[in-house]
This record gives structure tokens, sequence and C-alpha cells, in this order.
């Protein structure tokens, strides 16, 4: 699904070059489950926004379901991005303004869904996370746990073929964190690919395939189950 | 889509609500400010536009040169209305103004009044709407009078006034032969009663050299004003002679009637006209009012979406294009201007009362009828909305979401540059304001103040309107006398600010060529011991001479500087008839300081007399008033009392000053008002930015006071920033305004000072509330920075 060929990312300041990724080389096929660890300030993040489009590699190239999109206008990685790819965050970043229900439709707003398409597809997001009757309230009166998950329905509320989650469990407790873990597996037992990153060995056990990155670089990838396609 | 913006919209408001006060309340009040003084210059520019004719309507005035100074008066003599039609033929038709007081009398109702006369065609000229009666044959028959609708309420009640008799005293009966509608309080001259031209000046129809009148014209369609000056020098010549247009080169130019108001400025006026500075400063006042407001509100609202980057990070991230983004903020922008908008209107609509009684006008905010008013509103709600709303709508939708989603914004160099430049310019604008304030303040303090070369204090002045009273002056005055506290009694027609009039005269030694005109007063023998002027040479009148009454005069000094004489005593001189100069006074001020002591005789003529003057005692002033009262109505029962403080009627030709700085007062305090609005949401903003910088300095052992002074230093340094760019303003306008004084003040260094000294401490106290909180707050909570 996604492919990279040599990416590079430099961060230049005045006087200082950073080299967050370099020689990065991955392949990430359909329906995958994968996690990225690795130390801090290792370019785990870096190279999930890239792999997200919400940022270009200084040099190389990176395929998204075969299109070669370093190069692309940043319309166009808009549109790619918001038909295909749904983000988690640590600090799951809601609009405050917003109420739960608000917040979930975000993406089908942006996407051109009508009034009734919009409601219904929110609807059937509410019940999956659980979250119905949540549905008006505003995320100050929320608990952590949920409102990471009114940030996981709103990434896959317009039904993304990928979900980049960047440290999802980051600011939960270990239940909480437990549960974004099962409700990820669910999606990608649903079909979905799943990137993560993540510190914790354990919950990056979930996945098909650990990457590990350090300094920029991919030192090793273990393979924790069979990926049948 | 637009429901979610709405939605959003309201939700950033309610969350911010100090915020959001602060900034809408500065735009209102800013926009309200400008929207009355708007209505204000509208209706001083609106003077005499109402009449159908008014493009073609002018008025001709008399001037004349001696010695190189030309003069100008705006009464002209009777036969120069029909002589201006005869002889040019685009002069289509000309109306003649006179106007005298007379104590009109109907039934019991006894009141004097204006009594203005015009010819028939008045009606052919100007717009004056008849509610009874046809303007074709209203004022044809001789003896016949209009009255305005005022009028026939107050005389007549409910009665039909047509054919009804009244009586002009001293004069004679007129009929009532029409009613008017009031005349509209936006024209440079108002009158409640009309009599026939004819009726008034006959007896001047072929006087030249008694300009007593006021003469309009209307032209024809395609006037000329050029050719018109070319010809009048032979008009001049044909209907005065050669020498009048050689050797006095007396001449009747044109003014247009609209431009009367605002423009004109002669002598003998019908009444006091308005100022096209005023309107310049009340236009500067309002522009900079709202420049300020909109400053502001732009401010405020960049500086709080700094804090919404976030939001534009995860909304790209999401999905939202750009444009997308950048209609959002611009909607929501213009929907908080239009917010500030309706608050203005509302605040305005309260206010308008008090304005009204300010301005002494009755102005109405009309929404429909006034053609620039609403169209003006939407254009500043959009220009105020775009402007505000463009900047974060541009630059924060061209984040990238990455950098956006990290959290606040540091705000980038350019950013803060614009910000810093805006509460500049408003400090600026606010410290001008202030600078105007003092120095009107102080002028008029100097004005109210300065010595006069005449005790104006605690002097009554009772107007003579009845012949007989006047006849009886001598004995009236000795009544007065009786009562202790009363220490002397004049009677003259001195009134502040006006002179009988302007004669020519003749003096000794006086050359062919010249044909000068001067001020006089006719005064009794107690004039100069009662006002307490002081003479320089020779003798006040006295009843030693009874030649003196009608046979002396008494030059002031400027007079005798004028004419040249070295040693003016025993000189002859003549106005009206010839006499001797008995004595010279040092020089007062008759007239208001705004102009400089013009040569001034002054005679003993006792026909003239208008007013009594009595100097009182400090003590019981209200039991002294109450004596004068009774006095005046055993001696002059004809005459209703009346009477006027002399330095109060001396502060009434103040009266567009007063209102000047009462108008700056008020306006300095919304200016500096609004500008702490902006610079305390600015000061809370920035100590938001600094959080963890603070929290850092304080743990690495910045004390609460250093804190402080690190926050409140940068606002301090542009306020005195703006003092630099305001004092050569400030300067600027003031030196011009003041030039309107013969007598000013200078505009003193201290004042500068002063003006700096106050906005800095504003400033201060705005931003320490800001300051201090930032610094003793503790710094694990601002550490806890994501």
């Amino acid at each position: 699904m996604v492919k990279s060929k040599n990416l590079k990312k430099i961060y230049r300041t005045e006087e200082v070059e950073t080299t967050a990724l370099a020689n990065v080389n991955l392949e990430i096929r359909e329906g995958e489950y994968v996690a990225i660890m690795g130390p801090s300030g290792c370019g785990k993040s870096t190279l999930l926004n890239i792999l997200g489009m919400l940022d270009r590699p200084s040099a190389g190239e990176y395929f998204f379901l075969g299109e070669e999109v370093s190069k692309h206008s940043e319309r166009q990685r808009a549109r790619l991005r918001k038909e295909n790819i749904g983000f988690v965050f640590q600090s799951f970043n809601l609009i405050d303004e917003l109420t739960v229900h608000e917040n979930i439709e975000l993406p089908l707003l942006y996407l051109g869904y009508s009034t009734s398409e919009r409601k219904k597809r929110v609807n059937e997001v509410l019940e999956q996370m659980q979250l119905v009757p949540r549905r008006n309230h505003f995320p100050q009166q929320l608990s952590g746990g949920q409102q990471q998950r009114v940030a996981v329905a709103r990434a896959i509320v317009a039904k993304p073929k990928l979900i980049l989650a960047d440290e999802p469990t980051g600011n939960l407790d270990s239940a909480h964190g437990e549960e974004v873990m099962r409700l990820l597996g669910e999606l990608h037992e649903s079909g979905t690919t799943i990137v993560i990153v993540t510190h914790s060995p354990a919950y990056a056990e979930y996945s098909h395939r650990i990457i590990h990155l350090f300094d920029g670089h991919i030192v090793s990838e273990n393979i924790q189950r069979e990926f049948k396609i | 889509m637009f429901r979610n913006y709405l939605k959003i919209a309201f939700r950033v408001l309610r969350r911010y609500k100090a915020y959001s006060f602060i900034n809408i309340i500065g735009l209102a009040i800013g926009m309200a400010t400008c929207l009355l003084l708007f209505l204000w210059v509208q209706n001083e520019l609106s003077y005499d536009r109402y009449h159908e004719k008014a493009e073609r309507i002018y008025r001709a005035f008399l001037q004349w040169e001696t010695e190189g100074q030309v003069d100008r008066f705006a009464r002209t003599p009777a036969p120069l209305g029909p002589a201006l039609v005869n002889e040019f033929p685009d002069v289509e038709k000309a109306v003649r103004f006179g106007m005298n007081r007379f104590l009109i009398s109907y039934e019991n109702k006894r009141f004097y009044e204006d009594v203005f006369f015009a010819d028939p065609e008045v009606f052919d000229v100007f717009t004056f709407p008849l509610i009874k009666g046809d303007p074709k044959a209203v004022l044809r028959e001789p003896h016949s009078i209009i009255i305005s609708e005022e009028i026939k309420d107050k005389y007549f009640g409910e009665e039909d006034p047509i054919g009804k008799i009244i009586n002009l005293d001293e004069f004679r009966d007129f009929k009532i032969t029409g009613v008017f509608k009031i005349i509209p309080p936006n024209s440079h001259f108002r009158f409640n009663f009309l009599g026939c031209f004819r009726d008034y000046a006959a007896r001047h129809f072929d006087q030249w050299g008694m300009s007593n009148y006021w003469t309009y014209v209307l032209t024809s369609k395609n006037f000329n004003q050029d050719k018109f000056k070319e010809k009048l020098p032979d008009f001049v010549e044909k209907y005065r002679g050669k020498e009048v247009r050689y050797k006095y080169k007396v001449t009747y130019p044109l003014q247009s009637l609209t431009s009367i108001h605002l423009h004109s400025d002669l002598r003998g006026e019908i009444e006091p006209n308005s100022d096209i500075e005023t309107i310049y400063i009340f236009s500067a006042v309002a522009f900079f009012i709202l420049l300020i407001a909109c400053l502001n509100y732009i401010n405020l609202s960049t500086a709080r979406y700094a804090s919404r980057a976030r939001e534009v990070g995860l909304r790209k991230v999401v999905g939202a294009s750009r444009r997308q983004l950048i209609n959002q903020f611009l909607g929501e922008s213009l929907l908080l201007s239009f917010v500030g908008l309706l608050l203005a209107v509302a605040l305005a609509e309260l206010f308008l009362p008090l304005f009204n009684s300010l301005s002494g006008k009755r102005l109405t905010i009309d929404y429909l009828g006034n053609f620039i008013l609403l169209p003006g509103l939407v254009i500043i709600v959009l220009f105020v909305g775009l402007t505000a709303g463009s900047l974060p709508a541009f630059y924060l939708s061209a984040l990238q979401p990455v950098k956006a989603l990290k959290g606040m914004l540091k705000a980038g160099s350019r950013v803060s540059w614009l910000r810093r430049s805006l509460v500049v310019s408003q400090f600026a604008i606010s410290i001008i304001f202030i600078f105007c304030t003092i120095t009107i303040s102080n002028q008029l303090s100097y004005i109210r103040n300065k010595k006069l070369g005449f005790n104006k204090e605690h002097l009554v002045n009772i107007p003579i309107y009845d012949k007989d009273a006047l006849q009886r002056y001598g004995t009236i005055k000795n009544e007065f006398l009786k009562n202790p506290r009363i220490s002397g009694v004049s009677a003259s027609s001195y009134f502040p600010g006006k002179v009988s009039g302007y004669q020519n005269y003749w003096y000794e030694g006086m050359s062919d060529r010249e044909n000068p005109m001067i001020s006089w007063i006719p005064v009794d023998h107690d004039f100069l011991p009662t006002f307490g002027i002081e003479l320089v040479s020779g003798r006040n009148f006295s009843r030693d001479f009874p030649s003196d009454v009608k046979g002396a005069y008494i030059l002031n000094e400027s007079a005798v500087k004028e004419i040249g004489w070295d040693s003016p005593l025993g000189k002859q001189f003549k106005i009206i008839e010839k006499g001797t100069v008995v004595g010279v006074v040092k020089d007062f001020h008759f007239k208001s300081l705004h102009q400089e002591i013009e040569p001034l005789v002054l005679y003993l003529c006792p026909e003239y007399f208008e007013y009594f003057s009595v100097r009182i005692s400090p003590e019981a002033i209200p039991q002294t008033l109450a004596f004068l009262k009774d006095k005046w109505q055993e001696l002059v029962p004809n005459q209703l009392f009346q009477y006027s403080f002399l330095d109060e009627d001396f502060d009434n030709l103040y009266k567009a000053e007063m209102r000047l700085e009462k108008i700056f007062g008020i306006v300095t305090s919304l200016a500096i008002f609004i500008a702490c609005l902006g610079l305390f949401g600015l000061a809370a903003f920035s100590a938001e930015q600094r959080t963890k910088e603070i929290g850092v300095r304080k743990v690495l052992g910045a004390s609460v006071t250093g804190i402080i002074i690190l926050l409140s230093r940068e606002f301090t340094r542009w306020v005195l920033v703006a003092n630099i760019i305001a004092w050569p303003l400030a300067y600027y306008a003031m030196s011009r305004w003041l030039q309107n004084f013969a007598y000013r003040i200078s505009v003193g260094f201290w004042v500068f000072l002063l003006a700096a000294a106050l906005a800095f401490m504003i400033a201060l106290l705005t931003v320490s509330y800001q300051a201090i909180k930032a610094a003793i707050a503790s710094p694990v909570e601002s550490l806890r920075y994501e």
C-alpha cells in the first residue's frame, strides 16, 4: 500500500542541521499492522508524518497507493489524505469548542458528505465506540480515555484505508491504554491497515511487524506474526 | 458547513468571554462615536441646502478698501438688489432682507420679537413652504405679515390667525396674511415673522450709502461667476460713481448660499456662522477614533488567533482545504464585527440625547432616509471584519499541520511587528488627543481669566427696548443708585462682542484719498467709571460740559495709532456730528479675544442706548437682582425685566470653543479607554505566550518584581515611541487652532511632558494587572506546558 525509497528528512535551522531520517526504505502492505519503535528523538513521529503526507521528505521517494507523492502539491496530498487516512494522536487533538458529535463529524464535513449521510455515519461510529450517551458533551467533560475514543471515532468515521497512530496510549493509564489497543485491533481485523508508533513493547506486540528506528535509520525488523494476505 | 462555522464562532466568543467583550466593546464605542460625529458633520454640511434652487442662490456683500486693507460687510444697500437684476441678465431675481426687534402686541400678549422683512419674491427664490396663504399673494399687500407655526401657537392658540391685526410697537399695525412652516434649524438664519420689505425700508430705496440690509439673488442655470466679476466694476461705477469705484474700490461680490454657514465670516452677518475648521476637526476626530477602535479590534483578534493554531492544524489533518479555513476565519471575523456594529448602533441611540444637548442640535439616526448611513456602516463592518480576519485567515491557513499541532504558535516576527505598530499608533493618537484637550482647556482658561482692560465681574446688563425708558434713562439710573449695593450704573449700547456698527468717520488732517471706517459705541457719562476703563490722557465725558453731548469724542489707543495723531486731544473728529476729541482710553477688549483690539470711538449719544450696565456688590446678589427687578417694573411697566451677567455674556462668545473643549474631553477619554482595552488584551496575550519563559525564570530565581518589570518593559517602550510620533502632529494641530485667537497661550513644552506622563502611567496601570498576575503564577503550572 505504501512504500518508501531512500527517505531522508533533514531539519535546518540557521546554523544547525539535524538529520531526522536517513535512508529509510520500507514497505507496508494493505491490511498489515505495523509498529514503529525506538528511543526518543529517533525520528518515529517524523516518519509517521511523512507516511501520512503531513510532511515532505527532503530526499527520496514515497509511494502512496502506487502514486509517487513526495512532489505532489499540498492540495493533492490533502485530498489523498482525507480520503484515505485517519490519524490518532497522543494528545487527542480534539476541538474544545465542538461537541463529541461535531468533532467526529468534522472529516465528513470536509469531504462534502450531505447532512443525512453525515448523521448516519456519525451515529454508526458513536455506537461502535460506545459513545452514544456522550454525544453532546464537550471534550473538557470527558476523561482521557473517552477523549481518545472520540479521536479514534473521528479517525475512522470516513472509513479510511490506513490509520496512523502516534503514541495513542501515551497519555492514558494502562486500563484505557488497553482499551484503545483493543479498538485498534478490532479495526485491523475488519481490514484497515494500521501503523502505530509506540514506546511500549507490550503494545507493539499487537502488530504483525515491529520496525526499530534508531537515529533516523531502520535498524531491525521483527516479524511478530504471520501476515496472510 | 456554514452552521458549523457559526456554531464555532459563537462558542469561541463564549469561551473567551472577557476578551471577546473587550474586543467588541472597543469596536462598538469607536463606531458609535464616529457615527454621532458623522451625523453632526453631515448636518453642518447640509445648511441651506433644502432650498430647491439652493445651487443658484447667492448673497451679495459689500467690500471696500482703505489704505490697502480690504473690509467685507454682509449688509448691503437697498437699491443693490434691483440694480443687479436690471444690469445682469443672468441675475434673475433679488430678495432683500431687513430685520429689527419690535414689541409685538396682540390682545393681551406682548413680547419683544425679531421681525424680518423681505421682498415678495422671497418665495420664488427660497423654499419656505406656507401652511396657510398663497405665496404669490401673502406679502403683496402693504402692511401684511406672515408668521411661523410656532408664533401662531404662541399668540393665537387654536384660533385662525389669518386676517388678525398685530401691532409692531412704534411702527404700525400689520395684518397677518399667512402662516409658514417653521424654518429648519439647518439654516444660516431663521425668522418667525416676515413682513414686506417695502414697509420697512422704503425710505432707503435709493440710498446707496445706507448698508443695512441683506441681499440675495437667484441666478440663471448657466451663471458664470467670472464673467459677473468682470462686469462688476463697471456696474459699481454706473451706480455709484468713479470715485467710489476707484478711490474706495467698493464692490459687491457674490457668495454662494450654501457656503455661508461654514465659510462666511463677514461683519454684519445675520446670525453668527459656524466654521469649516470645526468640521475638519470633528471629521478628523471621528476618523481617528474609528481608526483606534479598528486597530484595536484587529490587534486583539489576531492575538487570539495564535492560540487556535492547534485547531487549524487539526482541521487540516482532518481534511480542510486552505480555502475552507480562510472562509471560516473570515466568516467568524465578519460575524463579530457585525455584532460590534449592532452594539454600536445601540450605544449611539442611547447617547444621542446627550450628544444633542452637547452640540445644540436635534439630530436623529435615520437608517432608511440617510443615504450614506447604512452603506457607510456596512462598509466599515466589511472593512474591519475582513482586515481583522484576513491576517489569521491567510497566515494560519498556510501553516504546516505538523507545526501547528505542536501547540501555541510563536508569533512570527512580521506579525509581532504589526502588533507593535498598531499599539503604538493607538497610543500616539490618544496622546495627541490628550495634548489637544489640555491645550484647549488652557486656552479657554486663559481667555476667561485674561484682563480685559475693564472689570467684567458682577456687572449686570439690562436691555432697554422701551423708548420711553430710554428718554428717562437718567432718572432710572439715579433710582438704581439709591441701593447701597449698587456702585455704578451706565447706559450705553455696549454688549460683549458687539459694537453699534462701523461708521465712516472724518478726522482733522484726513487726506482726500481715505474713506475710513471705525467701530463706535454710544455711551453715557458713567460708562468709563462703571466699567473701570482707564483713561490714558484727557478726560471722560463730563456733565460740566453740556457740549459733550454729541459734541465730544473719546478714542482708544488703537484708534489714535491708526489715525496717526501725536497729540489727539483737542483735535476735530466726526462720525455723526463734528466734535472734539476730549480723551483717550487704554485699549480694552470690547470684542472676543479671537480678534485684535480694533480702533474704537466712544460717543455720547443717548438715542442709541440699548443697555443699562449695573455694577453690583458680590454680596447678596439675589437681593440686589430682586431690587433691580422691582425698581424696573415700577419705572418701566411696559417692558419685562431681563438681565444677564456681563462675564457670562463674554463667556458666550466662546461657546464654540467650550463645546469643543467638552467634546474633546469626552473623545479623549473614549480614545484612551479603547487604547487601554487593546493594551490590556495584548498584555494578557503576551503574558500567556511567555508562560513557559516566566516559569523557567522563576525556577531559576527571578523575583516577582523582576518578572513584572520584564513584562512591562516591552509595552512602556512602545508608549515612549508613540510619544515621538505624536508630539509633532499634536503641536502642528494645536498651533493652527490657536491661530483663531488673536490672544493666545503659547504651546508650552510642559504640556508635551504631561501628555506623555499621563499616557505612560495609564499604560503602566493597564499592563501591570496582567504582569502581576503572570508573575505570581506558580512555575509548576507554567512548566507543565505541552
